[in-house]
């Protein structure tokens, strides 16, 4: 009778068997990666937007902490496409890419949300120029990262999730009935600074001008 | 995907005329193809036409419009909406296709057709056109459209409003080496670019171009049907990569597409450096890829030391990649009927 001769694994054995497991897990490779959702409301401050709204753009990108600037990946094209349509609603935005060339594996990406009239370009509805946008979201999640991208390989789609975070404007996660807020443009929010430290100013000056004359 | 060369040509060539023993009738040769697609993606072609909408002598040509002998409203034969190609059948330009711009040659509403000089589907550039086809024989034709080939499938596509989960049609744009994915709607008759609003029903495919379908979670059966093409078919050649298929329904070996040195391509040993001919297997979800030699006439499979020249590697109704380090914009395929 044969005996049994198992052995527990040791803390070695795991060890090498998840770097192993690490060399051998299928390599995630992608030429289209997406986003929909279609549980979502938007707002602006505080008004909910109405579902009459005209449709907004939408367009994946990257984030620059540094500069906090939102940089598109590629041209604005046919291969980077977005739009929320919140008649339905409905958020879809991709980008298609057969290669990591504008693009390295393993990038963080995020998602611009921004109010601009649509443009149709060789037949194909595109987002327009993220700069001109006259209220904004930047959205990202630690779930975005940019996958091996390889000819006619399955496609990526994300999700909003809880992880899901804002860098522009806000957002939350509501038991998948995802709000996100816009903020006004940066030029706006300047002239509002600008406006209102020129207010303070004043205010300031009357109230030295007052002790004075106390 | 399976192999799938069902083509049946019915030859009603040369068809008598039974009442009128000195006249001949002849009629286009046509014939269906059908294939299987597994769920996944198969690389996919579509060598049979649509009927033609006229054929006739093409007169001068003035700016973008060419006169059409014989016809006084050529746009009364054309579908607002629809796209449409000019594909010349003689003269110096033989084999080479011009984009139709629909809208203004229905508008203009007389004897002449409006090629659409922007598109990059144009074999030929539109700006270049002197007085080349004047008395060419010319066709005009409907392209085959993302809507067209929803209808040559037997069974239902899967349509869904998120576009990973939905069927797609994936045309593949040399210019910026990216696939543009169409994907069916949830009402079964839409359809849009991944991520655009736009309906895209109208989208062409263009003559021997190739296309992905991507098939969500079922396998699916096509049977396109239509007519053979008989003429020459001009095949310009970009650097880099391109999705193209067969213009006539019958299989090819790298011989039989002309890749020789002689004929432009590049041919190195080292397969990463010559011109090759990618073949996707919708199995393994991998490319089979094909290498001219540096003698510049053999062509190998990569990691394999025999020769496939002559191999019918292609199927009649595939879709492939061909991947050139030199551009060709003179290359033609001769007319296999005319030259068997």
């Amino acid at each position: 009778m044969k005996s049994e001769n198992k052995q527990k694994p040791t803390l070695k054995a795991i060890f090498i068997a998840s770097v192993i497991a690490s060399f051998c897990a299928p390599v995630t490779r992608a030429e289209t990666i997406s986003l929909y959702d279609d549980t979502f409301s938007i707002r602006v401050g505080t008004t909910t937007l109405p579902t009459s709204e005209p449709m907004f753009s939408a367009l994946w990108g990257t984030w620059n902490a540094t500069t906090l600037a939102f940089a598109p990946i590629v041209a604005i094209s046919s291969s980077n496409t977005g739009y929320v349509d919140l008649s339905s609603p409905e958020l879809s935005v991709a980008i298609n890419q057969t290669s990591n060339a504008n693009i390295s594996a393993g990038s963080q990406l995020s998602l611009a949300i921004y109010r601009v009239a649509l443009q149709t370009v060789g037949g194909n509805a595109l987002s327009g120029n993220y700069s001109s946008g006259a209220e904004r979201a930047v959205l990202t999640d630690v779930a975005w990262v940019v996958p091996a991208l390889a000819n006619n390989a399955n496609p990526v789609p994300f999700t909003f999730t809880s992880n899901t975070s804002a860098l522009v404007g806000s957002y939350s996660f509501n038991g998948g009935n995802e709000i996100v807020t816009l903020i006004p443009e940066p030029s706006s929010m300047s002239l509002m600074v600008i406006g209102l430290a020129s207010v303070l100013a004043f205010r300031r000056k009357t109230l030295v001008k007052r002790e004075k004359c106390d | 995907m399976k192999k799938t060369n069902l083509f049946a040509i019915l030859t009603l060539a040369a068809t008598p005329a039974f009442l009128h023993a000195q006249i001949t009738s002849y009629s286009d040769i046509v014939g269906y193809q059908s294939s299987s697609l597994p769920v996944g993606s198969t690389a996919i072609g579509f060598p049979l036409l649509n009927p033609d909408v006229l054929k006739s002598a093409a007169s001068t040509l003035t700016s973008n419009s060419l006169g059409i002998s014989g016809e006084s409203n050529v746009g009364a034969k054309l579908v607002a909406g629809e796209p449409y190609y000019l594909e010349v059948y003689s003269g110096t330009l033989k084999g080479d296709r011009f984009d139709i711009d629909t809208a203004a040659t229905i508008s203009a509403g007389n004897n002449s057709v409006v090629l659409n000089s922007t598109s990059a589907n144009n074999s030929f550039p539109v700006a270049s056109l002197t007085n080349q086809l004047n008395g060419a024989t010319v066709a005009i034709r409907q392209h085959i459209t993302l809507e067209k080939i929803q209808s040559y499938f037997s069974a239902a596509l899967t349509g869904n409003n998120t576009a990973s989960s939905a069927d797609q049609i994936q045309l593949y744009n040399p210019s910026n080496s990216s696939f543009s994915s169409y994907y069916l709607r949830s009402n079964g008759t839409e359809w849009r670019l991944v991520g655009s609003p736009t309906v895209a029903n109208k989208v062409p495919v263009p003559p021997g171009s190739g296309v992905f379908i991507r098939k969500a979670n079922s396998s699916g059966q096509l049977t396109a049907t239509g007519s053979v093409r008989n003429n020459d078919f001009s095949r310009p050649f970009v650097v880099g990569s391109q999705l193209i298929a067969n213009p006539y329904p019958i299989a090819y070996s790298p011989a039989g597409l002309g890749g020789t040195a002689a004929n432009g391509w590049s041919g190195n040993n080292t397969a990463s450096s010559a011109d090759q001919i990618q073949i996707f297997d919708p199995i393994t979800s991998s490319y089979s890829s094909y290498y001219l030699r540096s003698n510049g006439t053999e062509w190998r499979l990569v990691g394999s030391p025999t020769a496939v020249t002559g191999t019918s590697i292609i199927a009649d109704n595939a879709g492939y990649f061909v991947k050139r380090a030199v551009a060709d914009s003179d290359n033609y395929l001769l007319n296999p009927i005319a030259n068997p």
